[in-house]
C-alpha cells in the first residue's frame, strides 16, 4: 500500500495527523510531512495510514495499492 | 447492546463522511461479515467542504472531492432508504427491495434548509450537483443575493467576490458571530466588507420574484434586495423522514442517541443526523470532524469492541475573504480572546468562567489541530 499526497491540495488541518501521528505530521510551518513518501507503507502502519487518509476533509490523500 | 456477531451483516444508510468512515472502521476492526452501504446519491462518498470552495470556483473537478475508495463494501448507490422496521431488522428501499441487517448504522446526514418563494433562481448548496450548477452561474457573472451569515453563506459570498460578481449578503444576526464570537466574527465581517460585499443586517420576512423572474428578499423593515440568483444558506435539517413509523426518537431536531451513539438494539447513528446529549438537551453538531469521530465510536459500540462513550472534540474551520480560520473547542460569547505569540498569523484563546481555556483559534496561522488542542490543555 502506498499513499499519494497532493501537497498542493493540503490545507494543513492535521486531521490525518490526529488519526495517524506516526505516519503524518505537520511541521511548524504547517507543511505536511509524510513519513513514507515514495515507499510502501510498512504493514504495522497501514491501518492507521488508511484511517488518516480517509479523515482528510479536502481529499488530499489517496490510497493506492 | 448485544454486539453484532463477527459474521453478521452490517447495513449503513447514508453516503457521505459518516457512512464511509463507518464502513472503513468496520473493515479496520476486522469485521468479517458483509457490509452494505445504501446511499441516495449517485456519486460514491465524497467530501463536502470543497463544494463551497475549490469545486465552486471551478478550480477542482467534482471527482477530486471523492473520498478514498471503500474496499470490501457493497455500495447501493442512487437508492434512498424509505423505511425501517427495527423489530424485523429490515430496511426498505425506494425501489421496493428490503435489506435485512444484524447491525445498522444510521448516517443519513442533513439537507439544506430552504425558504419558500422567490422562484426558480433560488439555490442551496449541499451536493456536487448544487456546486456545479451554482458555480457555473456565478462564473457567468450572475449578481448574487446571499441569505444567511453562517459559514456557508460567507464562503459562497467570498467565492462570488473572487469571481468578480456583485454580492449582497442579508443576515439577521452578525455574520459568523454564532460560531466564532463577536471579536473573531467581526474581523471576518470587516474582511467581507473590504472585499466589496454589501452586508445588510435584517431578517428576511419573505422571498418574492420580480417581473423579470429575479429573486427578491423582502426584509423585515420593508426594504427589498434582489439578485440575478439567490443563494440561501440558513442551516441544515436532519434527514429523518424515512424513520417515520420506526418508533425511533427522530424529529426536526435530529435523531436522538445516547452518549454511546446507540439508538435501539443493533442500531447506532453518526454524523449530521445525530442529536447528541449535551447540557441543554440533545443537539446536532453538523461538522466534518464530529461526523468522522462519531462514526468511529458508533462502529466500536456496534461491534462491542470499545466501551468508551463518544467524547466530542469540536473542530471547525472556514476559508473566506483571504482568511483561513481554524477553531478547536468553542468561543466564549462577546469576550475578547487573549492573543498568543505566533510565528505567522494570529492565535487567539478563550477562557471559560472558571479561567480554564475552552477554545483556541488560528487565523492564517499554520498550527495544526493537534497543536491548537495543546493550547487548550496547557495554561
Ligand atoms: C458546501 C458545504 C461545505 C461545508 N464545509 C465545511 C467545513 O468547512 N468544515 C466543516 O467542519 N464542515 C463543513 N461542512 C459540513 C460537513 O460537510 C458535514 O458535517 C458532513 O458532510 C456530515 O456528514 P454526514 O455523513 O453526517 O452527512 P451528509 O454529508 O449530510 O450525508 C448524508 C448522506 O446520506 C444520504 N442519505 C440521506 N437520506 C438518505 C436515505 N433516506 N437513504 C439513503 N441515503 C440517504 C445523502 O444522500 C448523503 O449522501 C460543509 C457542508 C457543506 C454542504
Ligand atoms: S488532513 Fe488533509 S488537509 Fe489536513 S493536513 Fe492532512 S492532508 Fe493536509
Amino acid at each position: 500500500m502506498k499513499i499519494e499526497v497532493d501537497y498542493k491540495r493540503c490545507e494543513g488541518h492535521g486531521l490525518c495527523e490526529d488519526q495517524a501521528p506516526d505516519v503524518f505530521e505537520l511541521d511548524d510551518e504547517g507543511d505536511l510531512i509524510y513519513q513514507f513518501e515514495g515507499q510502501d507503507v510498512p504493514a504495522e502502519h497501514q491501518t492507521a495510514a488508511a484511517r488518516g487518509a480517509a479523515a482528510c476533509p479536502v481529499a488530499a490523500l489517496r490510497v493506492v495499492q | 447492546m448485544t454486539p453484532v456477531p463477527a459474521d453478521g451483516h452490517v447495513v449503513i444508510v447514508g453516503g457521505s463522511i459518516a457512512a464511509a468512515t463507518a464502513a472503513r472502521s468496520l473493515r479496520n476492526r476486522g469485521h468479517a461479515g458483509r457490509v452494505t452501504l445504501i446511499s441516495s446519491e449517485d456519486h460514491p462518498p465524497y467530501a463536502r467542504p470543497p463544494l463551497s470552495k475549490a469545486v465552486l470556483t471551478g478550480t477542482d473537478v467534482p471527482e477530486s472531492a471523492y473520498l478514498p475508495e471503500l474496499e470490501g463494501v457493497e455500495l447501493l448507490l442512487g437508492v434512498p432508504a424509505v423505511g425501517l422496521d427495527p423489530a424485523a431488522r429490515t430496511v426498505a428501499l425506494a425501489d421496493g427491495r428490503e435489506v435485512g441487517y444484524d447491525g445498522l448504522v444510521i448516517a443519513t446526514g442533513a439537507r439544506a434548509r430552504t425558504l419558500p418563494g422567490g422562484g426558480d433562481r433560488v439555490y442551496t448548496l449541499r451536493d456536487l450537483g448544487d456546486a456545479q450548477e451554482l458555480g457555473q452561474l456565478m462564473r457567468q457573472g450572475a449578481r448574487l443575493l446571499v441569505v444567511g451569515g453562517g459559514p456557508l453563506g460567507m464562503e459562497v459570498a467570498s467565492v462570488g467576490r473572487e469571481l468578480g460578481t456583485e454580492v449582497t449578503l442579508v443576515s439577521d444576526t452578525p455574520p459568523m458571530e454564532a460560531l466564532l464570537g463577536a471579536h473573531l466574527g467581526g474581523l471576518l465581517v470587516e474582511a467581507a466588507t473590504a472585499a466589496g460585499v454589501e452586508i445588510v443586517r435584517q431578517p428576511v420576512s419573505e422571498m418574492q420574484q420580480d417581473q423579470a423572474g429575479r429573486p427578491v428578499a423582502v426584509l423585515a423593515d420593508g426594504r427589498r434586495v434582489d439578485g440575478d440568483v439567490a443563494f440561501v444558506a440558513i442551516g441544515c435539517q436532519p434527514n429523518v423522514e424515512w424513520l417515520a413509523g420506526s418508533g425511533l426518537a427522530a424529529g426536526p431536531r435530529g435523531l436522538e442517541v445516547d452518549e454511546y451513539l446507540r439508538v435501539a438494539p443493533g442500531i447506532v447513528a453518526a454524523g449530521d443526523v445525530v442529536a447528541f446529549p449535551a447540557e441543554s438537551g440533545c443537539r446536532r453538531t453538523p461538522y466534518w470532524q464530529s461526523a468522522f469521530d462519531q462514526a468511529v465510536t458508533a462502529v466500536e459500540v456496534l461491534l462491542g469492541s470499545g466501551d468508551a462513550p463518544h467524547l466530542p472534540r469540536p473542530y471547525f474551520w472556514t476559508e473566506q475573504f483571504g482568511h483561513h480560520v481554524k477553531l478547536v473547542g468553542s468561543v466564549v460569547g462577546d469576550d475578547a480572546p487573549e492573543e498568543l505569540p505566533a510565528a505567522a498569523g494570529t492565535v487567539m484563546r478563550w477562557r471559560g468562567s472558571n479561567g480554564a481555556p475552552v477554545g483556541a483559534a488560528g487565523i492564517d496561522c499554520p498550527l495544526s489541530i493537534t497543536k491548537l488542542r495543546k493550547l487548550l490543555a496547557s495554561a
